[in-house]
């Protein structure tokens, strides 16, 4: 022990001096006063700034703590003391725990081996029991009637840093024999407790079941963590001999003993990205191609259907959300939902969405009541008390609820989704409980047509049957169909074929573990490659053909920390380029729908579908890793959007073409924009049958043009619902080059109602 | 010990000292006895020798529920089973200076010798496993293994007895529903002799008897015989979650052990080993020396030695195929598709996709008649695969049956379920029995892991706090009335049997050859060249062309059965004939479907 005592001193002399440095800015100062003031107890120690004053410090410190803890931890009741005096009572001392990064001693429950025993680590893991809070004595005092003296008695175990574990044995006489009596009154005790942690189930290898680890918890730290919670504790792994004494079977136990628990929210189970990862995020997204890439990325087993795979991609950046001062909330979550024929890989879509976005939770339209999406009281059947249940949107905010079979559910459930789905909260008001939960997610969903296959005749909202109230609540809607084209044909078949030739390749009883699921998350390196391997076999011959350069694939390890990086770092603004822009899309979208007979589209074009292009555009920005919304990103959310109201497959070529003739139909429109709908191809959905110019002879589309697009971006930029028409006057009259007067807005107007876009009453327009 | 200083079977712990003290030899100080720490000293290769270079592996006596009580502790034993449960590691001095030579603690659970308490030692590590016989193994895997002369007992019918008694552990109640059900159906007469119930039945009152006996020192129930095995030294990744293994090596008995686990101080009442939940009088520890994952091919007895020559592959699919249509009443092409469902497994996942499954549903089953080809069916599966379960679907069975396995926290042990299963087993569901009726939120669990499993192979496990999906291979197949909307199987097919004709019970020698062939298709790599590869895409397409309503799903079940239709021929690439073979039967599907 005196050899050791030495050792201490000298630590903690080294130990003071780091104090009196104290990072250069009187950080630890700081540190102290705020704990004296928050009656706290324990100091967190940033190991990189230990790491900083002395290399060989912070390393030794993490392999031996033993020696450490305790010089350390009087050093701080020492420096505390100067601070304030009277903090500090006799006989308390202030605690050390650490924090920061620990290098290769952060460890999962599975790395801790034997090797890091006696030394310091930094566990994470999912707390799934804990034991009940016990004091447990330090210091026993005693008094002796017959001497009158009071002797006491100290007891150490596992968990103390100085000084070899005592035995229990509790005194009951003296030396003499005289009999003794216990002080409780002035005994110590500290509060204990035991933990199990286990490890989180992203981390656990393939087939392996997870591992736990128990911890010691003690004085301030107890309870400061509840089963359930995800944690990241720091202390030293310590083995003790096994029950049965460690001389017979020499079997040991291990435990951790905690200085330091940090629990971890939601978030901490995102992943950890290196600057490595973050120069090839912003590599791919400075690509030309990077929708493309990503979109190829997703569920790269199921063939096609690339539109909706870059949809989903948006869908899991979501737009930027918007609360205003008046209290509303605009989400900027993106919904979609994906109707067609059974046997299209919807259900396989959703599954492939559940693998990437960081919080996805799946339920199915029949499976769960409304219920089971939102939330509900129900009241337990043996006490009568009345419990808040959440559902699945509830649970999944912030993330993404995956709902299949959409269509299966009845129309009380769907009613009480309409909430959730544009307010994002979920109210509550039943049995004395009024509550409001926050219930922000992206609702992907996939239904079946009505009539079981969808038919082609019909419109496709015949095809959907769901109210036209529900539908709009989903900003892109896709039909998703068997492909009609001999080249789809053929590369499907190439798809199925090499699919399968390349497991079959693989052969051996082991095969199925090694599916791509598996192999991602083995590698537990950071740096991970982030394209998938190019497979010969497995991707065919894609890159002769020359049609595409398909070959890329991200890994789906990879692709979750672009996800991820993107969504939460990323806050794109609108550019004013942008909204213009916006506003024009969006005016030329509703004169669109306005004017095509049998509301071609999937969705009505509504203020939502502004709100809408709006997301798409903000997600695409993301995407590119840009905080600014531009007139580009505008564009790629609207192809987006297009696809799923106008459900077209576009071929390569056909995209092009068509964005030939949209470059054509700009010119025209210039001319003629009354006629550029039947410039474009897209027959079905925005044919133009009658001009409406017949109307309005004596205001110029192009003038009707400007006004709405004035309108448009007023609306948007202010997000009104209502307006006076006065006050659109006004509006239109200051922005336009020249004037209107009351009575073409008037016109303009009632044609805007005609076409079922506004609603004008008592000179107040809505807009709808 | 006559020539060897040691004897492997009956004393293995001699033979790892003796290793251990030559290794050591070369050197006495402290750094060769840290470069042993998680490595093999030699030990392990010499059993390895003894085991397989000198034909021992007959010589070692296999621990089951039976043979236990004769055992003698510190043995060499073998154990075949399933990992249930992984309790983690363990840490145990390895390796410690008693005086001035260095002793080992590895193998054993008890130290040779009292560990002085203040020595040189070293930390070691071990796993854990909790191993289970393999749920729903059928009795035939029993009688194929090599049956081992024991020394220490001569009582031959003892042991078999308490063979048959784990193959009666193997069937659960409801099978045993199912056995009432049969016997009191005509058929009861035809069957006496050979049938498996009937010697089971028979069986039942016998094993009472023995058990009786047993109970004494090991009051568990039949089904909960488990293995605690102790291994050393393994790459994490060399045994899963629900492998089936061999593992050969010592069981260890202590009888101090077990008292001291009863008299526990309760300082760290919450940080209980989770061993002592595992007592050694109930559980036998099983310290492994050489342990080895079983294919299907292990359990086949050694002496059909078939070469996997076309002729004889297409023979015995042959009559493989002529009993099973007998056993479909004539329904040959029922017989096909059971065939080809038979020879499925999992082949590769691609991320979400599960390629090589092929489940079947024969509907148009109602109550009798799943009674008689249903259970001629099973019985047949039961005959065929090493593993295999059924389970009748029943309102009351999905809202009762534990099927999900779950993790218990606070014991941190893995609680089983039915869908606990090893690789490779075939599971039948029979839905005829499932009426009309209300599910309870576990029966609609139930539901959707069985639906999951149906449609990507994966079984939720509950870890209470999250779950985790472990990936399965298990081969499906459903009776039903009508088309199954609870599992969706890969294919539907409507049974129309022509006749019902008593099926004559297959010779042993047919089974064994039916079991070979199985199990040789079914690990058969293929492989398709390019042009086959060029030749299937023109196929697809052609086919599309034909008929617009086929689906992405459809080719895919073309093409595995195509797939399966050349295995099945010991052919390793799929042939135009047989893909146009596969693209008949599925027309015959078609056609019956409407």
């Amino acid at each position: 022990m005196e050899v050791n005592e030495d050792v201490m001193a000298a630590n903690k002399r080294a130990f003071l001096n780091f104090l009196d440095e104290d990072v250069g800015k009187g950080f630890y100062m700081k540190a102290i006063r705020d704990m004296v003031q928050n009656k706290r107890c324990r100091l967190i120690l940033g190991m990189d700034d230990i790491r900083s004053y002395s290399l060989d410090l912070a390393r030794r410190l993490i392999r031996n703590p033993g020696d450490f803890i305790q010089p350390i931890s009087d050093a701080l009741t020492e420096v505390t003391r100067n601070v304030d005096p009277k903090y500090l009572k006799e006989g308390e001392r202030v605690l050390a725990g650490f924090s920061g990064p620990f290098g290769f001693h952060k460890v999962t429950p599975r790395d801790l081996m034997s090797s890091f025993i006696g030394s310091m680590v930094c566990v994470e893991g999912i707390v799934t029991k804990c034991s009940l809070v016990r004091p447990k004595v330090v210091k026993s005092v005693h008094y002796c009637p017959t001497t009158s003296l009071f002797t006491s008695r100290e007891y150490r175990d596992i968990t103390s840093m100085t000084g070899l574990p005592t035995g229990s044995v509790y005194p009951t006489r003296d030396e003499n024999g005289n009999l003794l009596v216990t002080e409780y009154g002035l005994c110590e005790y500290k509060d204990h407790q035991t933990l199990s942690m286990q490890e989180v189930p992203e981390n656990s290898a393939p087939g392996q079941l997870p591992r736990t680890v128990d911890v010691i918890i003690e004085d301030d730290l107890v309870d400061s963590c509840k089963p359930g919670d995800r944690v990241s504790i720091v202390g030293i792994y310590k083995a003790l001999p096994g029950k049965s004494k460690g001389s017979l079977n020499g079997v040991f136990r291990t435990v951790l003993i905690a200085n330091n628990v940090s629990l971890l929210n939601k978030e901490a189970n995102a992943p950890i990205y290196s600057l490595e990862d973050l120069k090839r995020m912003k590599e791919i997204a400075k690509r030309n191609d990077t929708f493309d890439l990503l979109g190829n990325s997703v569920a790269p087993s199921i063939y096609g259907h690339l539109w909706i795979k870059k949809a989903v991609i948006l869908l899991m950046l979501g737009g930027v959300e918007k609360n205003l001062k008046n209290g509303t909330h605009l989400r900027g979550d993106i919904n979609m939902m994906m109707v067609g024929d059974p046997s299209v890989a919807k259900s396989q879509l959703l599954r492939a969405v559940m693998n990437i976005a960081p919080l996805a939770i799946s339920t199915t339209g029949r499976g769960s009541s409304g219920v089971g999406l939102t939330a509900a009281v129900t009241s337990d059947q043996e006490t009568g008390e009345k419990r808040l249940e959440a559902g699945a949107m509830v649970l999944a905010d912030r993330g993404v609820v995956c709902i299949d079979e959409f269509d299966k559910m009845n129309d009380q459930d769907r009613v009480s989704i309409h909430e959730v789905m544009e307010q994002q909260t979920v109210t509550i008001a039943k049995a004395g409980i009024h509550a409001s939960l926050n219930a922000r997610c992206s609702v992907i969903a996939a239904a079946n047509p009505i009539y079981g296959t969808y038919d082609r005749s019909l419109t496709p909202t015949k095809n959907i049957g769901l109210p036209d109230s529900l539908l709009s609540r989903f900003d892109l809607l896709f039909i998703v169909l068997d492909q009609m084209d001999p080249e789809i044909d053929r590369q499907i078949a190439e798809h199925v074929s090499h699919m399968h030739r390349y497991c079959t390749d693989d052969g051996g009883i082991g095969a199925f573990e090694k599916g791509a699921r598996y192999t991602e998350e083995d590698d537990g390196d950071v740096n991970a490659p982030i394209f998938v391997k190019y497979d010969r076999v497995l991707h065919g011959h894609e890159k002769k053909r020359g049609k595409r350069q398909k070959n890329e694939r991200l890994t789906i390890k990879f692709l979750k920390k672009y996800v991820h990086y993107a969504k939460n770092r990323i806050q794109p603004k609108l550019t004013d380029e942008a909204a213009d822009h916006i506003a024009t899309l969006y005016a030329e979208l509703r004169d669109a729908s306005a004017s095509a007979k049998s509301g071609g589209g999937t969705l009505p074009i509504t203020a939502r579908t502004l709100e809408t292009i709006i997301r798409l555009s903000t997600a695409h920005a993301k995407l590119k890793l840009r905080n600014e919304v531009l007139k580009g990103d505008v564009e790629a959310a609207l192809m987006v959007l297009n696809f799923a109201i106008y459900h077209k497959e576009l071929t390569d070529m056909e995209e092009r073409e068509q964005r030939e003739r949209e470059m054509e139909m700009k010119q025209k429109a210039d001319h003629d924009p009354g006629h550029d709908a039947d410039m474009d191809g897209r027959t079905d959905a925005m044919e133009v049958d009658e001009v409406p110019e017949v109307e309005t002879d004596e205001i110029s589309p192009e003038r009707i043009e400007a006004f709405e697009t004035i309108l448009g971006q007023h609306v948007l930029a202010n997000h009104l619902d209502q307006i006076s028409i006065s006050e659109v006057e006004r509006l239109v009259n200051r922005e336009a080059p020249a004037p209107y007067t009351r009575r073409q807005v008037e016109s303009i107007l009632e044609r805007m109602q005609d076409a079922n876009r506004i609603m004008i009453r008592d000179g107040i327009l809505r807009i709808i | 010990m006559v020539g060897l200083p040691y004897d492997c079977v009956a004393n293995p712990h001699g033979a790892v000292r003796l290793t251990f003290e030559k290794a050591v030899a070369a050197s006495q100080d402290a750094d060769s006895v840290a470069a042993l720490c998680g490595k093999d000293w030699g030990a392990v290769d010499l059993f390895r020798m003894f085991l397989f270079e000198e034909d021992g592996l007959s010589k070692v006596p296999i621990l089951n529920k039976s043979s236990l009580p004769w055992i003698k502790p510190n043995t060499l034993v073998r154990f075949r089973g399933m990992v249930q449960d992984m309790l983690g590691n363990e840490l145990y001095i390895g390796a410690f200076k008693d005086g001035s030579t260095w002793r080992t603690n590895k193998f054993t659970d008890v130290a040779c010798r009292p560990i002085p308490s203040s020595c040189q030692s070293f930390l070691w590590e071990r796993r854990l496993f909790v191993c289970v016989p393999v749920p729903g193994q059928n009795s035939w895997i029993l009688d194929a293994a090599p049956q081992v002369v024991l020394n220490s007992y001569d009582k031959d019918d003892a042991s078999q007895h308490g063979e048959k008694r784990m193959r009666d552990a193997s069937h659960d109640a409801m099978e045993l529903n199912v056995l009432d059900e049969m016997d009191s159906s005509c058929s009861k007469k035809q069957r006496e002799d050979e049938h498996i119930f009937q010697s089971c039945q028979s069986l039942v009152g016998e094993a009472v008897l023995q058990g009786g006996m047993l109970e004494n020192r090991n009051n568990l129930g039949e089904s909960s015989f488990s293995c605690l095995v102790k291994a050393y030294d393994l790459p994490e990744s060399h045994l899963k979650l629900n492998d089936v293994f061999e593992f050969i090596g010592i069981y260890t008995f202590d009888p101090e052990l077990v008292h001291m686990s009863s008299t526990d101080d309760s300082s760290f009442d919450l940080m209980e080993d989770v061993s002592n939940q595992l007592p050694p009088n109930k559980v036998p520890r099983l310290h492994c020396l050489v342990s080895r994952k079983l294919a299907v091919q292990d359990f086949l007895s050694g002496s059909l030695a078939l070469q996997p020559l076309p002729n004889v592959m297409s023979d015995i699919r042959e009559s493989l195929l002529v009993h099973l249509s007998a056993l479909l009443g004539n329904d040959t092409v029922a017989a096909q598709f059971l065939l080809l469902h038979l020879l499925s497994r999992v082949r590769h996942t691609m991320d979400v996709i599960a390629v090589g499954k092929l489940s079947l549903n024969l509907t148009g089953f109602n109550r009798e008649s799943a009674s008689v080809f249903g259970n001629q069916l099973n019985d047949i599966i039961m005959e065929l695969f090493p593993f295999s379960k059924v389970i009748p679907l029943s309102v009351e069975y999905l809202n009762n049956a534990v099927l999900q396995p779950r993790k218990d926290n606070q014991s941190g042990r893995l609680v089983t379920g039915v869908l606990q299963l090893a690789e490779g087993t075939h599971l039948t569901i029979d839905e005829t029995h499932l009426q009309a009726g209300v599910l309870n939120s576990v029966g609609v669990e139930n539901a959707r892991l069985l639906k999951n499993l149906m449609e990507w192979q994966t079984v939720q496990y509950d870890f209470e706090y999250y779950k985790i999906e472990m990936a399965a291979d298990i081969q499906m197949l459903i009776f039903s009335e009508g088309k199954s909307n609870i599992l969706p199987a890969d294919m539907i097919l409507p049974f129309r049997p022509e006749s019902f004709v008593r099926v004559k019970k297959a010779s042993t020698e047919e089974l064994q050859a039916w079991r070979w062939y199985l199990a040789t298709v079914k690990s058969l790599h293929y492989s398709n060249g390019p042009q086959v590869q060029q030749m299937l895409e023109d196929e697809i397409v052609a086919a599309m062309r034909e008929d617009r309503s086929l689906g992405y799903k459809d080719l895919e079940r073309v093409l595995i059965m195509a797939q399966l239709l050349s295995a099945s021929l010991g052919e390793r690439s799929v042939s135009l004939e047989q893909w146009q073979k596969a693209k008949e039967l599925e027309k015959l599907r078609k056609e019956r479907l409407r």
